[in-house]
């Protein structure tokens, strides 16, 4: 692997961490299992993007990316809280819906370019990628260590038992909701920036890289400090873009691209197989 | 244990780099395995072949697909810029995007292949001056000689079913033009949407009941479900017509199209100009030169058409009666 291809890897690896942030927040902090972000990605790309198309300003339209990602975690929370359906399907109906709303946005232009537009990247991605990542890790770190992410924890632990200590239970699943799909949406409109172009199709199996991210991150550093538990979704998703960097020079094993998927799966299941540490 | 295998992998690629200083370098992205786009990428290596480009002697040519995901195309684009080439290529959209980074840092040639719609990908800046280091070969083809062959087949066609992915940037730019050029040939155009293979079969189903003819042109969605699109309209009697002459034999009743072998040869002479120290940046964008008529007298028999002689005279393939 030469420096370049490092880089990318650590630059996809940092935006993609940002998701794995998002996925922490509902698979682990409050045990829900959220499939909105395939939908959420995208929107963040294209709000991001077609507001960046009308000249806007590219931090700005990121703010607006964070907005939307809330949203659409919130109509989730609603499904689920208010509407009583099950976890699985109110994030899988969100996150099918936002496919057609995307579009719309996008104008029905699946492809928004803005290659010569002035975006948050300058010379060197990686010095903002690593100011965005590390300031949402203490933010995240922060907020989860108040008496609100205190609660947040709880809904996690045991639901009925911090409904008994007077948590509303409702109102914190949609909190943790919007905040997840909002740094999602982040990341989105983050990475169509990096890219230079948003494309509606790019979210597929966002959950699935997140989530392996999460796992990853958790069997690297397994330890039980919130923040270093946040910390390691990164790691973990940077590793696993490593790995895919890796994987991509197969070919001096005598293997092509379409074999990339088996020799990533068997390197991060080697990952997995590292000697378990006791938590400290 | 994947330290070890990492610096393996590393050892080995900085040794085939070592010997590979000398040969000329072009390396290929495809988005996706897809039928039209690996016949793309033969024409191309077989084409640079010709030209006495041979694989290990005198070039190096590498093609990875990006399995239809974008962060993956990124990861590929830096690898393939990390070993230097003299010009890399990207087959379809998505492919050819993924190295705009490193053509606005002007750090690499790149000649995209198979894009209908070069300028709204922001690949190029004109059609004769693409500008960027960047040129290739569109696969856009005149749309009126389609249609007309479409009514020489079938005088009564009055609407036209077009079916797409409104995730598909090509489909999109396809239907802009139809929508200009429908009403001047006196046919109603018919739109319908299938956001993924799965979704075809219904989509088909609701549209062949609305019109005379179905026409598929370049979308991979409705490309990849061609078989359940030609089922449903044969059901109905009614031909299916598509821009890929490849396609023809699964059962489409006629193509008026480029090769997609053919665009991969005229994409190795760009990149053989390149190669020779010619700037892409004034090499113009280039068209498919020609097109060839397929048709399929089995589907005709099916659906009872019977296709005019003149028609016959032109076509390049026929696919006789019995036949699939």
């Amino acid at each position: 692997m030469r420096l370049n291809e490092i880089m990318m890897s650590l630059e996809i690896g940092l935006i993609f961490g940002i998701v794995a942030m998002g996925i922490y927040m509902t698979f682990r902090v409050i045990q829900f299992p959220d499939l909105t972000c395939d939908g959420s990605f995208v929107l963040g790309a294209a709000v991001s993007s077609v507001l960046i198309k009308f000249g806007c300003d590219p931090y700005i339209s990121l703010l607006a990316s964070l907005g939307a990602g809330a949203l659409a975690g919130a109509i989730t929370g609603i499904l689920h809280i208010q509407f009583k359906i099950t976890d699985l399907l109110s994030g899988i109906l969100t996150g099918f819906m936002l496919y057609s709303i995307n579009l719309r946005i996008m104008g029905g232009i699946p492809n928004i370019t803005f290659i010569n537009s002035t975006t948050i990247f300058s010379e060197n991605p990686m010095v903002t990628l690593i100011i965005i990542a590390g300031s949402l890790w203490i933010g995240l770190a922060y907020v989860l260590r108040t008496d609100f992410g205190l609660a947040l924890q709880s809904v996690g632990h045991n639901k009925q038992l911090s409904r008994n200590s007077g948590v509303n239970v409702s109102k914190m699943m949609l909190l943790a909701l919007a905040l997840s799909n909002a740094l999602i949406a982040l990341a989105g409109g983050v990475f169509s920036h990096h890219q230079g172009f948003a494309d509606v199709g790019s979210g597929v199996g966002t959950v699935i890289v997140g989530l392996l991210s999460v796992m990853i991150g958790e069997r690297i550093l397994p330890y039980h400090s919130m923040s270093i538990k946040i910390l390691s979704c990164l790691i973990g998703s940077v590793l696993y873009r490593l790995l895919i960097g890796l994987g991509l020079h197969s070919e001096v094993l005598g293997l092509t691209t379409s074999d990339l998927n088996v020799l990533t799966g068997i390197m991060v299941i080697i990952t997995m197989c590292i000697p378990r540490r006791d938590p400290c | 244990m994947n330290i070890i295998l990492a610096s393996a992998l590393l050892e080995l690629s900085t040794l085939s780099m070592q010997t590979a200083q000398s040969i000329k370098k072009v390396f290929i992205q495809k988005i996706i395995e897809h039928p039209a786009l690996d016949q793309t990428t033969r024409g191309i290596i077989d084409g640079l072949e010709k030209n006495g480009y041979r694989q290990g002697i005198n070039i190096e040519v590498c093609v990875e697909s990006a399995q239809g995901n974008p962060s993956l195309a990124l990861q590929i684009a830096a690898k393939f810029i990390g070993k230097e080439p003299d010009v890399v290529v990207g087959v379809a959209t998505l492919a050819a995007q993924s190295f705009l980074k490193y053509v606005k840092e002007k750090k690499v040639n790149l000649v995209f292949s198979s894009i209908t719609d070069p300028i709204e990908a922001k690949l190029v800046q004109k059609i004769d001056a693409p500008g960027n280091h960047t040129s290739g070969v569109s696969n856009f083809v005149s749309l009126t000689p389609q249609i007309q062959v479409f009514k020489k087949i079938y005088p009564g066609l009055k609407r036209l079913g077009f079916l797409y992915n409104p995730g598909e940037m090509n489909s999109l730019s396809l239907i802009k033009q139809l929508e200009a050029l429908c009403p001047k040939l006196g046919i109603r155009l018919v739109l319908q949407t299938a956001n993924k293979t799965s979704e075809v079969s219904q989509a088909a189903t609701k549209l062949a009941s609305q019109v005379d003819a179905i026409f598929i042109s370049n979308d991979s969605t409705a490309l990849s479900a061609l078989k359940t699109i030609i089922n449903v309209a044969t059901k109905v009697k009614i031909p299916v017509y598509v821009s890929d002459t490849d396609a023809v034999h699964l059962g489409a009743l006629a193509a008026l199209g480029p090769n997609q072998y053919k665009i991969g040869l005229q994409t190795a002479q760009i990149i053989v100009r390149c190669l020779k120290g010619e700037d892409l940046s004034t090499i113009p964008v280039e068209f498919p030169k020609n097109t060839e008529l397929y048709l399929n007298e089995a589907a005709a028999e099916r659906i009872g058409i019977i296709l005019p002689e003149s028609l016959k005279a032109q076509a390049a393939k026929i696919i006789p009666r019995g036949g699939s």
